[in-house]
């Protein structure tokens, strides 16, 4: 989607209709599994709390945000209590009270973490996630650490429900991935014969989940590909079946002697190794970017006509020829995720869905 | 955003920054000098530098200009020094042994049986992913490199022999004067320049300023 009317300042225009639609194909294809909307890092830059509505609205039971604040925040923001909001990333002095009566769901990996879970005083059960490690070695308990952390969580059944068991895996290959799926299962047994009984075990993310159905089991977690993110190696996103959601664009404010000046640059998150890698379009028209400074990049347009108050793509869906975030991780040798979480919070997100505009 | 407050800040001296403007307004003239906030004060907070300029009878500029950033002493003028340092909590602990890989794609894997460190920062918050296995971070008065990918939200460090504790603090650069690494040694080695280091840096994390 490319918005047509005039800007003084960089936009990234989220098409909400859009990344309805990538859920609604990634639910499609994992099914009968159910599907975690992931929206931790302000969505990918797409914008937390339009987003996760979305996710809502789009029938989605559960949603992912890495912190507990940013899921206080979706709490506050409206997102319903019968969809659950898992954070795993738990701080040493993490405030659980709150946490536990917005009835956020933790992912847990520590026995310490299950003692200061219960050591507050809450008006409910907390909702927590078991972690095992299978090989990716960040955190989950350890094989050695798991029958103790599954029978700890247990004993405290009074203040704590085993709501999921899972994992992340590394993604590194096939094989590798099956051993730690292997590993995965392992630990689920011992968990049962403790006499665990998980609602969803989960351990699939966006690339794991879409291709192997025994990475599934009865959640997948997805970030990446429902932003029309695919994960590069000759693999598009629309190869995948998904639509890009980001389009970033930014106005055309000076022009001289063969350069134009794009009101855009490293200090909103434009990595300065553009330059020279990426090209902007404008008009259909695509222009090397030349140089990156902190406020502003530089494009060779030759003899050709721009005009201040031009909009340049940098990148979107593709369907007017500009480039896609694709393109960008392929020239910069890295992958679309980390270009569009380090886009700064003051470029101005649009909403749009089903062509109209959202009031934020 | 604050969100994620507590694993992860850019702490802001706002008296290095003072200190600065003095040195450069000796050098260039009270009138003449410009105080470049572009791009959220290059990520150190445009109403908090603001101030300082204007307390200091400074004229302030929204445009970049090429020498702004010696007022957040990106330069390696001796008489200029960094405002702004970076750091980020460990949030876990782990033993591996020798051959086991780290983090997504497995991309390293430990040659011998070791100490990790899975500290709370990653690309979303500025640290580029091309400090995979390649940039380090001040633990304990050690210098421990970055292993496997960094990740959204994380990084592991090795920590070989050494051990660390939930809630340590990880300095990704800081104040030489006191042994923390500067920032222009870690941009460099990812060659970037400073300025696109602290401004995308300050402008995801949650700042903290020193007066």
């Amino acid at each position: 989607m490319v918005v047509d009317l005039p800007q003084t300042a960089p936009t990234a225009t989220i098409d909400l209709s859009a990344y309805r639609r990538n859920l609604a194909r990634l639910a499609a294809r994992v099914a009968p599994c159910a599907l975690m909307a992931v929206v931790k890092a302000d969505a990918y830059g797409h914008g937390l709390v339009p987003v996760a509505r979305a996710a809502v609205a789009a029938g989605v039971e559960w949603i992912g945000t890495i912190d507990v604040e940013t899921g206080l925040e979706l709490r506050r923001n409206g997102i319903p209590r019968d969809v659950a909001v898992l954070t795993w990333q738990l701080a040493p002095n993490e405030d659980y009270a709150a946490a536990i009566e917005a009835e956020l769901d933790f992912g847990v990996s520590t026995i310490g973490q299950l003692e200061e879970i219960v050591a507050v005083c809450a008006s409910r059960r907390a909702r927590v996630h078991l972690k095992i490690d299978t090989g990716l070695h960040r955190n989950g308990a350890s094989v050695e650490e798991w029958p103790a952390l599954v029978a700890r969580a247990l004993a405290l059944s009074r203040s704590m429900e085993i709501v999921g068991v899972w994992t992340h895996i590394a993604e590194a290959s096939e094989s590798e991935d099956s051993a730690a799926i292997d590993r995965f299962s392992a630990a689920l047994a011992v968990a049962e014969e403790l006499g665990a009984s998980p609602t969803v075990r989960h351990l699939g993310a966006s690339a794991a989940a879409f291709t192997r159905a025994d990475a599934r089991f009865d959640l997948v977690r997805i970030g990446a590909f429902s932003y029309g993110i695919s994960p590069g190696d000759g693999v598009s996103p629309s190869s995948l079946g998904l639509e890009p959601v980001m389009t970033l664009t930014a106005p055309v404010t000076a022009v001289n002697l063969g350069m134009a000046t794009i009101a855009i640059g490293y200090g909103d998150g434009i990595p300065s190794a553009a330059a020279g890698r990426v090209r902007v379009v404008i008009d259909g028209r695509p222009y090397m970017i030349v140089s990156v400074q902190l406020d502003r990049l530089t494009i060779d347009i030759g003899d050709a006509t721009v005009r201040p108050g031009d909009t340049a793509a940098l990148f979107g869906a593709g369907a007017h020829g500009e480039l896609t975030l694709q393109d960008w991780a392929d020239a910069l040798g890295t992958i679309g995720e980390e270009i569009v979480t380090r886009l700064s919070p003051r470029i101005r997100r649009r909403f749009f869905s089903e062509g109209v505009e959202l009031n934020r | 955003m604050q969100a994620n407050s507590w694993r992860a800040t850019a702490r802001i001296d706002l008296a290095a920054i003072r200190q600065n403007l003095v040195v450069l307004t000796s050098r260039y003239g009270t009138k003449k000098y410009v105080a470049d906030i572009a791009a959220d004060a290059y990520g150190h907070g445009t109403s908090e530098v603001g101030r300082l300029a204007r307390k200091a009878a400074v004229t302030v500029s929204e445009s970049s200009n090429p020498l702004g950033g010696e007022l957040y002493g990106l330069t390696r003028d001796p008489l200029l020094h960094a405002a702004m340092r970076v750091s980020a909590l460990v949030i876990a602990t782990k033993t591996i042994d020798a051959g086991e890989g780290v983090s997504y794609g497995y991309t390293w894997h430990a040659p011998t049986r070791t100490n990790l460190a899975l500290v709370g920062i990653g690309y979303a918050d500025g640290l580029d992913r091309s400090a995979s296995n390649v940039g380090s971070l001040l633990l304990g008065g050690v210098e421990h490199r970055i292993v496997g990918r960094v990740a959204m939200n994380a990084l592991v460090l090795d920590l070989g022999q050494h051990s660390a504790a939930i809630g340590d603090e990880a300095v990704v650069f800081g104040d030489p004067a006191v042994g923390e690494p500067a920032v222009g040694d870690w941009a460099g080695q990812l060659e970037r320049p400073c300025a696109e280091i602290v401004a995308v840096f300050g402008s995801h994390l949650p700042r903290e300023y020193r007066w």
